[in-house]
Order: C-alpha cells, then structure tokens, then sequence
C-alpha cells in the first residue's frame, strides 16, 4: 500500500464513526454501566472511543479503550489506538513508548513508521498532512 | 434525566453538608455511591467501615464513599465515576475513595487515596470547576484536568532510583511515590485543558506542568524530587504496571496469535480505520485541525 493510503488510514483511524448506542456523557450510575457493558466487546469500545476523539474528549477515549484492553489485551487496533490518542493529547513520548512496543511483524513495519511520524509531528501537520 | 438531578443535588446536598464539618465516621452516614467498577479483572475485593471483610466485587459493583478496593496480583481495575473520569489501578494495589461531589453545571471534585500499587487518573468532563487530591503515603498529589500516573511502593523505588535526576536515595519501600504527568499538554487536541499536578511533601511541592515530568517523593518526612522529566525505558516499566494485561499479552507473543491474517496493508488500514469497507484515502473524514498553537511549543525543560 502507498505511503499515503497508510498515512490516510492511520488518520483515517481518528475519524468520526456514528454510534450512537453508548450514552457518551454519563451522568447516573445506570449510564455507568452500560459503559461498562460496551467496554467487554471490542468492536463497541473502539466504536465509543473513536466518536469520543471526534467529539474532542481524548482523555475519555483513552479511558475507554484502557477498560476495553484491559478485557481485550490482544486487540491490535485497541493498542494502536491508544498510543496515536496519547499523542493527540500531547503525550508524545509515552505515545511514542507504546508504539515502541508494537511489533513490526504484527503491524507493518510501514504502519508504525506512519504511526511515529504522526506522534512526532506538530499537532497541527499531525491534522493536516 | 430527573432522576438524574435529584441524584446529582443530592449528592451535593450531601457534599456540602460534609465538607464544612470535620468527616464524621463512614459508618454513622448513608452510602454515597459515586461510580461503578466498569473493568475487573482477575481478585479485586472491597470493604469499607460497615464491610469489614473485604468482599470480591465484580464488574458494575457500585462504589461510594469510604470504599477500599485492593487488587491482587494480575488483576487489575477501572473506576468510573459520574462525570467520566477514570481511575485505572493496577495489580497489587490499594486506593480508598475519600470523596467525591460532582454537578453537571459547576464540576467535580474528588478526593482518594493511594495506599500502594499503582494508579492512573483520567478527567472526565471538562465543565466547570474541577479538581482532584490524591493522597500517599507520603505526600499530596493535587491535580488538574489532567492525565496522571502514580506509583506507590516498591515498584515507584526501583523505577524512580534508575532514573539519573533521583539516582540512589534513601527510599521507604513502603512510602516510595512516583508520580507523572501524562498531559494533556500545549499542543493538546481537542480544546483539552492542559494538565497540571502539584506534589507536595515535608512543605515542599514541585509543580508538573508538561507531559513526562515527574516528581518523587522517597518516603515520608523527605520532599519531592523533581521536576524532571521521566526517561522512555522509566515510562516503559510505569505503562506495564498500569495495564499488567496488555504487558502481558505482549510479552507472551499472544498478541499474533489473536492476529486476522494481514492481507496486505489495506486490510490494516481498514480495522484501524472503522470502517470495513474503506479502501482508499478519498472521502474519509480527516482530523479537525488543532485550535492550539502548535508551533511554539516550549522545549522539554523543567518548569520552563
């Protein structure tokens, strides 16, 4: 695959995705735990923690994919993702750290290359590239 | 959505009636439950005043004031409290929930304590007036809409004591805490408000305002080390202590096995973008772009 299409995918990755099962923005404990409900499946959780970063609330989409990992620990998307979330939040070197720890033959070795660029580059060429 | 307001005054009623009287005994005052256990993984037991033996919990057991949840080896938690934000406590680990107050229109503030083990903050909603305290067994952690990670123990000694700017000091394996800022920092996306932790020990505090800066507090009585900015092989160790089923996994090379074939990157691309049936770059949605100045981002120097 091209450099770009890589490099659109990975972006492609903080792209909004309608799902509006989740109740985003809890505010009784009821909400909580349909949270918590959505969090044991993979696909939901990357779903919620996609719409989340659109919306703006990175810290709570990292929150998400960290209850989802933590049921998924495999989940090769659920890791890329939360690294690339860290660097969105200007955690750079622990973004960076993780994506360190992703294998290239698991990955690609262009994937990840894309991945660190993206980490490393402003904020403002990681939105516009 | 009533009921959500009644719930919400009241425990703001309950709030501000606690927090201008010294804390009365848990077990003279009703439950107040402010979030739930949304992750469980492996031991995780809770008591309180009224539960003196602590009881294994499982996921969506409600938490409330005065909770003590332990974790055992190779287990791990989240809490999720009302306004979203996020305690992820590692394996081996000790926290308390002090307090916890939370209105939709004036914001949060949340009280806990670190006994041992590690722990990971996550703010929640970014209205209003927030703030979070963290208390150790040797100091104070004051916190601001902020990513933070803690370490308690053993654990915060030995990767503290690796790292050049703390070297070998006199450390209580017991006491030991290691605390760093994860963000967000000046370049944060999404309109974030950038983070900011002051730790204070033996009347000292060290202010960390820039993700990876770190303080360290050796044992009680001794002031924090720091600020200075956490080494990649230091960050490495704290991530694994905090998400020990991710370090696992990787570790164990599982992660290939659980692995869809990869076709090709365009497969790749595909899961991470969401979207199955995308193929090629055109039409897909891009990043807003950052509202942030991102181009006269401070160096990485201390409080600089």
């Amino acid at each position: 695959m091209a450099k770009r299409q890589i490099s659109a995918a990975i972006i492609a990755s903080f792209a909004f995705v309608s799902v509006p099962l989740a109740p985003l923005f809890a505010e009784s404990l009821d909400e909580l735990d349909a949270i918590s409900d959505r969090s044991v499946d993979e696909q939901a959780a990357l779903d919620d923690a996609r719409a989340l970063a659109e919306s703006g609330a990175l810290l709570e989409a990292i929150g998400t994919l960290e209850r989802m990992l933590a049921e998924n620990p495999k989940s090769r998307d659920g890791r890329l993702l939360h690294a690339l979330y860290l660097c969105k939040v200007d955690d750079r070197q622990g973004g960076l750290v993780e994506i360190g720890k992703l294998k290239n033959k698991e990955f690609g070795k262009k994937l990840l290359k894309e991945a660190r660029e993206l980490c490393e580059a402003p904020a403002q060429a990681r939105a516009e590239p | 959505m009533t009921g959500n307001r009644t719930f919400t005054s009241v425990l703001i009623a309950s709030a501000l009636t606690l927090t201008s009287l010294p804390l009365a005994p848990l077990a003279a005052q009703e439950r107040v439950e402010v979030g739930n256990a949304a992750t469980v993984v492996g031991d995780v037991r809770m008591s309180n005043p009224q539960i003196t033996k602590p009881q294994k919990i499982t996921r969506k057991q409600r938490l409330a004031w005065g909770d003590l949840v332990d974790t055992a080896k190779k287990s791990q938690l989240q809490i999720l409290l009302l306004d979203r934000s996020t305690f992820g406590i590692g394996a081996s680990s000790r926290v308390r929930i002090d307090r916890y107050v939370y209105d939709p229109e004036k914001g949060r503030s949340v009280f806990m304590t670190m006994i041992k083990g590690a722990l990971r903050f996550l703010s929640g909603r970014q209205g209003g007036e927030n703030s979070a305290e963290i208390q150790s067994p040797s100091g104070r952690i004051g916190i601001r809409g902020t990513a933070l990670d803690m370490l308690v123990g053993e654990n915060a000694e030995a990767i503290a004591e690796a790292e050049e700017a703390v070297g070998k000091v006199d450390s209580d394996k017991d006491e030991a805490t290691l605390v760093v800022l994860r963000g967000p920092g000046a370049a944060t996306e999404g309109g974030l408000t950038v983070g900011l932790a002051e730790v204070t020990a033996a009347g000292k505090t060290v202010v960390l305002d820039q993700p990876g800066l770190a303080a360290y507090i050796p044992r009680n009585g001794a002031p924090p080390i720091g600020p200075f900015f956490i080494s990649d092989p230091g960050l490495a160790k704290l991530q694994d202590e905090l998400a020990p089923e991710v370090a696992r996994a990787a570790k164990g090379g599982g992660l290939l096995k659980a692995l869809l074939p990869i076709a090709g990157a365009i497969a790749v691309g595909s899961i991470l973008s969401g979207n199955k049936d995308e193929a090629s770059p055109s039409g897909r949605v891009q990043d807003s772009p950052s509202s942030n100045p991102t181009s006269d981002v401070p160096p990485r120097s201390p409080n600089g």
